[in-house]
């Protein structure tokens, strides 16, 4: 498998990164050994530093294997060695190949899958602390270190023979692996770009954030009562719910369900209520402000690359600024002499499921002019030519909800909660939709089928998922467009950042870019064109579509007027409390 | 077809942050190698695993013999018909209709208990298989008017109610359903053992024909 590298270096690297920086503060040392040559460098910080480039062959000829290889390419980009060419991250081979079975991704555990052990698993958590005091070490303390260091290099070495012959077994063998290795280069250098933030107001809110939630609560409690005394109150939700008429699911013991998920369903299914779900989410996931945010005022945080089943990023919905409820997203601005371009695909589920079933009709209402779920909606007969988003938003709504069932088999139920209309209707709507789908929903039955008989399904770029013993359905239905969407930004990502583009975060169906002022026009061409071009590796006569806005310095991120009304109530509070 | 959107919002005190560090960060590959023709990735892309390849396929399931639920449209089929003799027994309070093969209902001519019934194969919106039995040659307006519904289910989705008080089945047909019933592969007789499998008197053997004798 590894017959065209002249060298298969594996490496580690033991080293101090304060959250939110862009580069570690302190690479302590590093220990690589080519397994080609059997030659190991054994480097401490110092001796790291001395050399302009890397030590150890890095170039095309060469395989650079580590375990989490953003830790190891931030390290490099620290010494200034710049990126190898070819990456093999083995925890993301091993989470491809477990993917669906619930192990984790941990190298120990990775070991364990194997059925071996690592030489310091006990060890670990004392020398990570020990790394993460930083310099000076002694002579001794370094020998220490270097000799931990090197006990992971010894456990890549162990487990690169059983992993490979996984990677084998999967759908884009090697290749595959290296475009992952290739999108984790991605993901190294958008980490260190980072989301630029009104550094001011940030640490305005740093030091008035209880004030803040106080005031989010005392305006929740006017709006909607429910927060008598500053505390959340189930009876006067239930007050609240009954006189407004609003359907709401109980726990087995009774309760009202208060769990994050379902504020966030009925927060869109139920417009009037979307405030308090984005308040209940604040207070739940922020009690305190825990975004981590560097020296130079910039949001970076783990972006926890492949780390969902679809292989989706999944990064902390508290540390991740774009990840946080949208008012918070007011932060983000970019900084004097540049301009952040948000750019981000149009209805791509849709899109996805017209290209990957080949349904024409769900093509036709994409490239159709005007709106697709209105055009959808003509096809089904519930509209004519002259709807538009203002005369029906209540059939656009409608029509959204019954694609989104589509995509995943969402139950008449919750489908008629979320069209906040009856069951039968919701019957019926989902009866006609079927009808004039039939190719999407035959595609499902048969990707199902063939998921079940082969226990496993994969994306048309490789992403593999294994069936558990208890599958879920509705998962399985939802995956290949989930896991495509994933590789298309994944494709793009990798563009971007390699054709010089400073992306700042990725986000499910979107990128936001920083580009100098003055040249963002040019940039939203150019990225939008890389965004078609991304999808378009799928093939479709049908382009997807793709939207971008402009954020210029002394302009903020602002989602919609709510979370714009949210923004300058939490400034009042600052301003109102002195901050 | 793309959309540039400018975002109108309040200005905030200029910040002095730099340019991001991964600007002034060496690369060994980009852009040069990009800018070159960049990457292939249609050397990944791999065949859609599914195209074509249905290797699955519904089996029958069990057909009702009974009318369709009066709440569910349904269609009929002209060659999913045809006549039998059926005797319908009470066994522990629940009713069985069993299939007389014609040999031993013509060697039990006086049987009144067996009976000759036109079956007609109905198919629900829903995918419900029914055996709709009704007596044939029957002159009740029972008969008349099931024969009337199944046979206007030829060409419309109809749901069939019973009115006790005229004595026969209301026939409502859907005006608003354009859709095609999906209808199984499986012939008359095939769906005729489906809905009878284990439930088919074919000697005088039977222990229902011995229990209609009074011999068990």
């Amino acid at each position: 498998m590894f017959q065209n590298y002249k060298s298969i270096i594996c490496l580690d690297f033991e080293f101090r990164h304060d959250d939110g920086e862009a580069l570690p503060n302190e690479v302590v040392c590093c220990v690589a050994k080519d397994l080609v040559t059997g030659k190991t460098w054994r480097l401490s910080g110092d001796q790291c530093r001395a050399f302009p480039v890397a030590p150890y062959p890095c170039g095309r000829e060469s395989l650079f294997v580590c375990w989490n290889a953003v830790a190891e390419l931030t390290c490099h980009m620290a010494l200034g060695w710049g990126m190898p060419a070819n990456v093999l991250d083995l925890m993301v081979c091993h989470m491809a190949v477990v993917n669906g079975l619930s192990k984790k991704a941990s190298l120990v555990e990775g070991l364990k899958y194997h059925g071996m052990g690592h030489l310091a698993e006990n060890e670990k958590e004392e020398m990570r602390n020990f790394a993460m005091r930083g310099g000076p070490y002694s002579a001794n303390e370094m020998n220490d270190l270097l000799k931990y260091c090197e006990t992971d290099v010894i456990a890549l070495e162990q487990i690169l023979p059983p992993i490979s012959r996984e990677i084998a077994k999967l759908p884009n063998g090697l290749e595959g692996c290296l475009a992952w290795g290739r999108y984790m280069k991605a993901v190294t250098k958008m980490m260190i770009t980072g989301v630029p933030l009104d550094r001011r107001n940030y640490h305005r809110l740093l030091e008035g954030w209880q004030g803040v939630l106080r005031n989010l609560k005392s305006k929740a409690h006017d709006l909607y009562g429910v927060y008598p005394e500053g505390t959340f109150s189930f009876k006067a939700l239930e007050r609240l719910l009954y006189s407004a008429g609003i359907p709401w699911k109980r726990t087995p013991s009774g309760r009202l369900d208060d769990s994050g998920d379902y504020w966030k369903d009925q927060g869109k299914a139920y417009p009037e209520l979307k405030y308090l779900a984005d308040v209940k989410r604040t207070l739940r996931s922020h009690s305190e402000l825990k975004l981590t945010v560097g020296s130079d005022g910039r949001n970076r945080s783990s972006l926890f690359p492949f780390r969902t089943k679809t292989s989706r990023n999944a990064p902390s919905s508290n540390r991740f600024v774009m990840n946080c409820p949208s008012w918070m997203r007011a932060m983000v601005t970019p900084p004097e002499g540049r301009a952040l371009v948000v750019s981000d695909y149009s209805a791509e589920e849709p899109w996805l499921m017209g290209v990957l079933a080949g349904d024409k009709a769900i093509l036709d209402a994409y490239a159709n002019e005007g709106d697709f779920y209105l055009n959808i909606a003509r096809r089904m007969g519930l509209c004519d030519l002259e709807a538009t988003r203002k005369t029906h938003p209540d059939l656009r709504g409608k029509i959204k909800v019954l694609v989104l069932a589509a995509s995943y088999g969402m139950g008449t139920q919750s489908a008629a909660t979320l069209m906040q209309t009856g069951e039968s209707e919701a019957i019926s709507l989902m009866r006609k939709f079927r009808q004039a789908h039939k190719t999407y929903f035959d595609w499902v039955k048969v990707k199902l089928d063939a998921t079940w008989l082969d226990r496993s399904a994969h994306t048309r770029f490789g992403w593999p998922i294994n069936v558990p013993p208890e599958p879920n359905e509705r998962s399985f239905m939802n995956f290949p467009l989930q896991a495509h969407g994933a590789d298309i930004l994944r494709i793009l990502c990798c563009d971007l950042t390699e054709n010089g583009f400073s992306v700042c975060y990725p986000l499910h169906d979107a990128v936001g870019v920083e580009v100098d002022l003055g040249t963002e026009k040019e940039a939203v061409t150019e990225i939008e064109s890389k965004m078609v071009n991304a999808a378009g590796w799928l093939g479709s006569d049908v382009p997807i579509q793709v939207e971008s806005k402009i954020i210029l310095p002394g302009q903020r991120y602002i989602d919609d007027d709510q979370a714009e009304q949210q923004w300058e109530e939490a400034m009042r509070a600052l301003e109102e409390a002195g901050v | 077809m793309s959309k540039v959107k400018r975002i109108a919002t309040d200005v905030v005190a200029g910040n002095d942050e730099t340019k991001p560090a991964s600007e002034v960060q060496p690369d060994s590959e980009s852009p040069k190698a990009a800018a070159s023709g960049g990457y292939d990735w249609s050397s990944l892309l791999l065949p859609d695993d599914a195209e074509g390849d249905l290797r699955t396929e519904e089996v029958l399931g069990v057909p009702r013999v009974k009318r369709p639920p009066n709440t569910q449209f349904f269609r009929c089929r002209k060659d999913l018909a045809g006549n039998m003799n059926v005797l319908d027994m009470e066994t522990d309070g629940e009713r069985v209709t069993y299939l007389v093969a014609p040999t031993v209902a013509k060697q039990l001519a006086d049987e009144t208990a067996i009976k000759a019934k036109q079956g007609r194969v109905c198919l629900t919106r829903e995918g419900g298989l029914y055996l709709w039995l009704r007596s044939l040659g029957g002159s009740d307006t029972w008969s008349q008017s099931a024969a009337r519904v199944t046979d206007r289910a030829e060409s419309n989705w109809v749901r069939a109610t019973s009115s006790r008080s005229l004595s026969e089945y209301k026939c409502k047909v859907a005006t608003g359903i354009d859709d095609e019933p999906n209808w199984p592969k499986e012939s008359f007789i095939e769906i005729l053992q489906a809905a009878f499998e284990g439930k088919v008197i074919d000697s005088l053997e039977h222990p229902v024909v011995k229990q209609l004798h009074g011999l068990s």
